[in-house]
């Protein structure tokens, strides 16, 4: 970074343009931060304060990010970073209780409720089905959303995920199998099935 | 829609429905108060002094000075090492530390004493007898215990008061 673009020595009019950029690159980027936030951490509240600090953090490096094609792998990155330092404190115990659980294959995670909907129907408009994938997401246990997320958001192999994680590589792909058949299982109440997704 | 009746995915197929569905997920709306509250936070920030900001943000002047006065308590901090050296030097020849060190010589002779007379006594002396003297006053101690403790028990009344009658 250098030091004469910053603040100190910059003018009124340089210090204008500067902040309308920086707001132009939040507009831009807050989505996609946000949405990595929550998506990991289930929890809208926390991804806030993380998107917050993910942009604090951008801001001081911002002659850098400005026009830089990957400013957006920055921000994701630095997002799932703070992520995790949010899951951190709840880690170990997330992995001693999990791996506990899955100590033994054949005990299934418990199914998770969802209220009955009477009036499912073959067509789910796109804004509800999107807003219902969100909601079934967030009641993942964290063990099974996070990893499932890193895969299929974040697009990382299971090789890395299990890194990030600090957890075993079969660990990884037995929740994210979970994951998805606990996905499925929600989805298939709302009437949204392979063949359903196929049609549309 | 009859969920029962469909055939359970096999894992290749749940893995690519899913990934299908989550594909399509559009990115979740940041909340509208995001943005303020960055801005917000930015202007904190921008107003506080700049000695409570980082080190990158210092006027460069502050930046040359604050590295200049580090230089110097570094080369200050030499000197007084230096300076403290010869001072310890100077403490050492004086009386009271020569006193100090006589007294220390006398103990390490007596120190020394003591190891020789334990290397003869151990080169001297079988190690039966050694042990077996060993055992003997721990023998001798257990019995001394014992008799004590009988003749406080026997000579001082020990019972309290509300049982005595």
């Amino acid at each position: 970074m250098h030091l004469s673009d910053d603040t100190p020595v910059q003018t009124p009019t340089q210090e204008g343009d500067r902040h309308a950029e920086f707001t132009r690159f939040m507009r831009t980027y807050q989505n996609m931060v946000f949405s990595t936030a929550a998506r990991l951490s289930g929890n809208d509240a926390q991804a806030e304060d993380i998107a917050q600090e993910v942009f604090l953090r951008a801001h001081q490096r911002f002659d850098e990010l400005k026009d830089n094609p990957r400013a957006a792998g920055w921000l994701k990155t630095v997002a799932t970073n703070l992520t995790f330092t949010h899951l951190t404190r709840y880690r170990k115990r997330w992995v001693f209780f999990s791996q506990l659980q899955g100590g033994d294959d054949s005990e299934a995670d418990p199914v998770l409720e969802f209220a009955a909907d009477e009036s499912v129907v073959e067509n789910v408009r796109d804004d509800e089905r999107h807003e219902y994938v969100e909601a079934a997401l967030r009641e993942l246990p964290e063990h099974q959303r996070v990893p499932l997320v890193l895969f299929h958001f974040e697009e990382l192999p299971y090789e890395e995920i299990a890194q990030k994680l600090r957890v075993s590589l079969p660990k990884v792909k037995t929740d994210i199998h979970r994951a998805r058949q606990a996905l499925e299982r929600i989805l298939a109440r709302r009437g949204i099935t392979p063949e359903q997704l196929e049609a549309l | 829609m009859n969920t029962g009746s469909r055939r359970p995915l096999d894992e290749r197929e749940l893995e690519q429905f899913i990934g299908s569905v989550l594909r399509q997920q559009p990115l979740r709306q940041a909340p509208a108060s995001l943005e303020a509250a960055i801005l917000l936070r930015l202007a904190a920030e921008a107003a506080k002094p700049w000695w409570l900001q980082g080190f990158n943000r210092w006027p460069w002047i502050a930046q040359i000075l604050f590295l200049a006065m580090s230089a110097g308590l570094v080369q200050l901090s030499y000197q007084a090492t230096a300076r403290l050296g010869s001072l310890w030097q100077a403490a050492d020849q004086s009386a009271p530390a020569k006193a100090a060190r006589a007294g220390v010589q006398m103990f390490a002779s007596y120190g020394d004493a003591l190891q020789t007379l334990g290397a003869m006594v151990t080169r001297n002396i079988s190690p039966l007898w050694i042990y077996g003297g060993a055992g003997l006053a721990l023998l001798l101690y257990a019995a001394l215990f014992g008799l004590g403790a009988a003749a406080f028990r026997t000579l001082i009344d020990v019972t309290p008061e509300h049982a005595r009658y």
